[in-house]
């Protein structure tokens, strides 16, 4: 499988359009998100020199982030449901490992994370999430409200 | 069991927070007003959203200025609005210098911008004008050896998220988006090579007491002295047995037997671990050093020093020398678990490489350098020094 298929690409072009609605948001975070995964790449492959040794799966993993999450940005815009779950995966593996993170400076250095890794690794991953599951931009996906939308909306 | 130590220097508990670290990971007590002033332009929107519901003409009007933008453009303005109050502050926390006009300045535009785009004037020109400014401003500043904080990056952050959006073209076009995509990408590169050799030269007084060190040391408090003769007795002897010591292990197989991991020794700072060692009790023991560093030589792996290590993390080492034998910790490693291997130290964006977890921080530890002639014994090995060394080797 193509990676373009593997995050919902179409294979068709289509000229793209300026998206200034919720989705164009999460277009705009996904885009720092993988600037900052190429950022990542680039200090895994000069640490991994540095070191004395590539880490070559590690670096590749890093630049597969980076490939998935800019791939990811432009499906979203193109409204491909396979985007969307792409990005809340990708999302859900940052906060994981934002939460070990968490924990180990909790546990050994007595304080939680920093200003910049808890916007970067919790607040955004969270408004991304938040934003994809809110019901009128899963009605842009084409997807129904979720079942507690639904309890939601019944009772109201 | 503890050698060669000095009264009231062993077995000292340290906070965290009592270790001076590389500024890349926390907010300078200069910047904190522009936390501040973050938070009060939040409490300020609530204030407004207050008062407009009070039906407050002039907070109704501005209420619904910025209800008439898009979400990305609501986005634009709080990015634009935060990084204005964050400049604000750092004018109230520094003392006046050419600095503080451009912190003045730059909060100035910034806010001028953002009341553009919520008066539904033309802003994307200007705001490109001015957060390029900003971003680069700080990019020279940080280079020029001006160490980046955890308030400064997260500014640059908000800039850069702000700036993504002015870049998207006004008319859809493949060749416009993707144009606007890679400079925005491009541009968060830069900023982030630009906070990590910012953060590298400010911290390049390497392992001294009294001196700010490098992204992912950690140094005990105190200022820089000479040693009593005591302490340099006590240094002397040390490293005289140290050197005794080890000089066995020259070998790598002798250190090997001895349970040293010394497999794929590759570059010029080897660490070959000791496990037996490790957490065993004793410290500052030269029959007993828990690592012994190795380079990759002309004819094969040299022995240049030892690593001695304690068993807790948050515990001072004896500095049983006083300042020739300063003892430093490591914050903000990344170690990586596809395969267990460090990997580097976290970005100025928070992130370790993918697959990697971050060690906030490490047991404290010293190196100790048993090559003839090595300028510093404890401490730092000038690079410049080994190379030398080395070349020397190969020559002979």
């Amino acid at each position: 499988m193509r990676l373009a298929d593997a995050v919902g690409m179409e294979t068709t072009y289509r000229a793209p359009q300026i998206d200034t609605s919720i989705v164009g948001v999460v277009r705009t975070l996904l885009l720092v998100q993988g600037g900052i995964a190429v950022m990542s790449t680039v200090e895994a492959i000069i640490a991994g020199v540095a070191l004395g040794g590539l880490a070559f799966p590690i670096v590749l993993l890093t630049a597969g982030a980076a490939v998935f999450t800019l791939l990811a940005a432009r499906g979203v815009v193109r409204r491909s449901r396979r985007a969307r779950k792409t990005v809340i995966w990708l999302e859900g593996f940052v906060l994981f490992f934002a939460a070990i993170d968490l924990l180990l400076a909790m546990a050994l250095a007595k304080r939680g994370l920093e200003l910049v890794p808890t916007l970067t690794r919790i607040v955004v991953p969270i408004v991304i999430i938040r934003l994809l599951r809110r019901q009128e931009v899963r009605a842009e996906f084409g997807l129904g409200p979720t079942r507690r939308q639904r309890r939601k909306e019944r009772r109201s | 069991m503890i050698l060669f130590h000095s009264e009231g220097l062993v077995d000292r508990s340290i906070a965290v927070d009592e270790y001076i670290g590389s500024p890349l990971y926390y907010v300078i007590p200069e910047h904190e007003a522009g936390v501040v002033t973050a938070v009060l332009l939040v409490v300020g929107a609530w204030w407004l959203r207050r008062g407009a519901r009070g039906g407050k003409p002039k907070a109704v009007a501005t209420i619904d200025a910025y209800r008439s933008l898009s979400p990305l453009h609501r986005l634009l303005a709080w990015m634009l609005l935060l990084s204005s109050a964050i400049h604000a502050g750092l004018v109230l926390g520094h003392e006046l210098s050419v600095y503080t006009a451009l912190y003045g300045t730059g909060a100035a535009a910034l806010f001028l911008v953002a009341r553009r785009l919520m008066n539904g004037r033309p802003w994307r020109r200007w705001t490109r004008l001015v957060l390029l400014g900003s971003i680069i401003g700080y990019a020279v500043s940080s280079v020029a050896g001006s160490a980046p904080d955890q308030l400064g990056i997260t500014t640059k952050l908000i800039e850069l998220t702000a700036l993504t959006i002015a870049f998207m073209p006004s008319q859809p076009g493949r060749f416009r988006q993707l144009a606007a995509t890679t400079g925005a990408i491009a541009l968060v590169v830069l900023t982030g090579l630009a906070g990590w050799i910012g953060a590298f030269v400010a911290g390049a007084g390497g392992h001294h007491l009294g001196e700010s060190p490098p992204p992912g040391v950690l140094l005990p408090p105190g200022e820089d002295r000479e040693p009593t003769a005591a302490e340099q007795a006590s240094a002397d002897t040390l490293y005289a047995a140290t050197v005794a010591a080890v000089a066995k292990y020259q070998d790598p197989a002798v250190a090997a037997i001895d349970g040293y991991d010394v497999d794929g020794i590759v570059g010029r700072d080897f660490h070959a671990q000791n496990a037996a060692y490790k957490n065993d009790g004793h410290i500052f023991d030269p029959q007993r050093p828990e690592n012994l560093i190795y380079a990759v030589g002309p004819t094969g792996p040299v022995l240049i020093g030892v690593m001695y290590e304690m068993d807790d993390v948050g515990v001072a080492g004896p500095a049983v020398g006083g300042p020739l034998t300063v003892w430093h910790a490591h914050d903000h490693v990344c170690f990586g678990l596809t395969p267990p291997a460090l990997t580097g130290l976290t970005s100025p964006f928070g992130y370790c490489p993918a697959g990697s977890i971050t060690i906030p921080i490490t047991n404290e530890m010293i190196h100790l350098w048993t090559l003839p002639g090595v300028p510093e014994q404890f401490g730092d090995l000038e690079d410049g020094w080994l190379s030398g060394y080395l070349e020397a080797l190969a020559k002979s």
